[in-house]
């Protein structure tokens, strides 16, 4: 029999704990709130349509113009790097999950987790002496593989992890009604982990979305519209940061504006993988 | 059609590990035949040496040889994708591809080894598995639905007719009932004595009972103290359970150990 004053004790000691807990969450979302309030707040302003179909003013500093040409760099850009990462990444993956019992599967993890790790500006620096030094001009595809390199370590890991979540049984069976490894692997395994890998693709491609300073060494472009990957070219991040370096009014306003697109772009991703998820593993969930 | 199994000299590792040492029985056409004993005495290592798939654990390997009608499984230029298609495999927990649904878990087999025909065919192969795991009238209706939303002796069923789908001529079951409650698991041994007139079917079971209802022959594995399996004794069900004829077996069947 515990004692009244035991029990009371282990009540106040619970609901401290609960108080804390809470206490740190809401502190945690103070920042994030505000943050975001802020944004909204000083881009939702210079948000209109124009912005979305025209390019930066003629002149600076004389009216906040629009960022359409950024935009539809970001796209190419994002579009260009998941053709490199997103490949490299899932057969990585599957490498690993298939062969990378030994060593040298050891050895692919470490530098993989190593590559995950470095700033951003340094995957920048590395095309920019890979690439843009050599072929003597800042290009889009040297941004993709700058952002590439920051995206694949993700997809890598994720996709290893979700395909190792694949009952054995499965795969079994598989291979006992005569199939080819390829082929479970491709029609069985990677279907079933699907939820998983869909997941680390999106959020692969939303972490690299918002990245910066490798562009700065790599895409580097004007703000017009530009479509030739071979050629420096434009992008929201790159923009907003070089809207937020002048001294205009204007332009500190288009920066958040642009911020607060880019933010729109990045919680929408967030959100696809989050549904993609959900609907798949709804439909591959295992009884 | 239903082929003979014949091993000959049949033993298997893990890595350095001995699982079974010199394994050597014939199993009869359209006949079942259990494979009965305690955990760990090698009962599905033999068994899953039977279609090659022991040798997918990593590490894995067999020797000897195993005739399925007049080819040699480990023959030379034998290629175990080939030896699996032929024969078929039913698993322990009921394991239908959560990605597909009923009709696809079925066509699965002919799909995944480049067999598949036209779409009518197809339908047809689909029918006339399910039909033949006594599944067609509870399912009929939802062949799109996905087969991990059927019961657990459904599932199991789907996985029989996903494996009778390839037209196998032998039927592998690795305690195909131990996952399941007493009625389903009723049914499926209903089921196997219905097919067992087309197959030639190997059941591993842990259940003595279930051993001497469905099978015709019956094998006691057992591993010695050096915890390597070996094949006691061989023969008739009914005499096997009445009559054994090694003391080990008596032992086994009577409840002493295991």
């Amino acid at each position: 029999m515990i004692s009244d004053r035991g029990m009371t004790r282990r009540i106040l000691v619970d609901r401290m704990g609960t108080a804390l807990a809470v206490g740190a969450v809401i502190t945690a979302l103070i920042p994030l709130g505000a943050m975001t309030a802020y944004v909204i707040a000083q881009g939702g302003s210079a948000l209109s349509l124009s912005f979305f179909t025209q390019g930066p003013p003629a002149v600076e500093g004389q009216a906040i113009g629009g960022m359409f040409p950024m935009i539809v760099g970001s796209l190419i850009l994002i579009g260009l790097t998941s053709c490199l990462g997103i490949p490299v990444g899932l057969l990585s993956g599957i490498y690993l999950w298939r062969y990378g019992a030994g060593s040298f599967g050891q050895a692919v993890r470490f530098v993989t987790d190593v590559i995950a790790g470095i700033p951003s500006i340094l995957a920048g620096v590395i095309a920019f002496a890979l690439v843009v030094l050599p072929t003597g001009t800042y290009s889009a595809y040297s941004a993709a593989i700058a952002l590439a390199l920051l995206m694949f370590p993700t997809v890598t890991r994720a996709t290893e992890t979700a395909l190792g979540a694949v009952p054995t049984e499965l795969r079994e069976a598989a291979l006992g009604l005569g199939a080819t490894e390829w082929r479970v692997v491709v029609r069985v395994v990677v279907p079933t982990a699907a939820s998983g890998i869909v997941t680390a693709v999106v959020l692969g491609i939303a972490r690299v979305t918002g990245e910066t300073a490798p562009l700065v060494f790599t895409a580097n472009g004007l703000p017009v519209v530009s479509t030739n990957i071979f050629g420096p070219m434009g992008a929201l991040p790159l923009q907003i940061w070089q809207d937020a370096n002048t001294p205009f009014a204007t332009d500190h306003q288009a920066a958040f504006a642009g911020a607060l697109v880019l933010f729109g772009i990045i919680l929408a991703l967030n959100l696809i993988a989050r549904i993609l998820t959900y609907r798949l593993s709804r439909r591959t969930r295992i009884t | 059609m239903a082929e003979s199994v014949r091993a000959d000299e049949v033993s298997a590792w893990y890595g350095k590990k001995l699982a079974i040492r010199d394994i050597s029985v014939t199993m009869e056409p359209n006949k079942v035949t259990a494979l009965i004993g305690p955990s760990g005495c090698g009962k599905s290592t033999f068994l899953r040496s039977i279609n090659r798939l022991h040798e997918v654990v990593p590490g894995a390997k067999v020797a000897g040889d195993i005739w399925v009608g007049d080819r040699n499984v480990y023959g030379k230029d034998m290629d175990a994708v080939k030896v699996r298609a032929n024969i078929g495999m039913v698993f322990q927990r009921p394991n239908p591809f959560p990605t597909m649904s009923i009709y696809d878990n079925i066509a699965a087999g002919p799909r995944l080894s480049g067999r598949a025909g036209k779409r009518k065919q197809m339908d047809e192969l689909v029918e006339h598995s399910l039909r033949q795991a006594a599944l067609w009238d509870e399912v009929k209706d939802r062949l799109k639905e996905p087969a991990t939303g059927l019961s657990g002796g459904q599932q199991q069923r789907v996985c029989i007719a996903r494996a009778l789908a390839m037209k196998p001529g032998v039927l592998l079951l690795d305690e195909p009932s131990s996952a399941l409650d007493p009625i389903a698991s009723f049914k499926i041994e209903e089921l196997l004595l219905q097919l067992k007139n087309d197959y030639t079917m190997v059941i591993v079971t842990h259940n003595m009972q279930q051993a001497a209802r469905i099978a015709d022959f019956t094998g006691f594995m057992l591993a010695g103290t050096d915890y390597v399996g070996e094949l006691v004794e061989y023969g008739e069900t009914t005499k096997m359970f009445s009559n054994p004829s090694d003391s080990r077996t008596e032992a086994y069947i009577t409840g002493r150990f295991g």
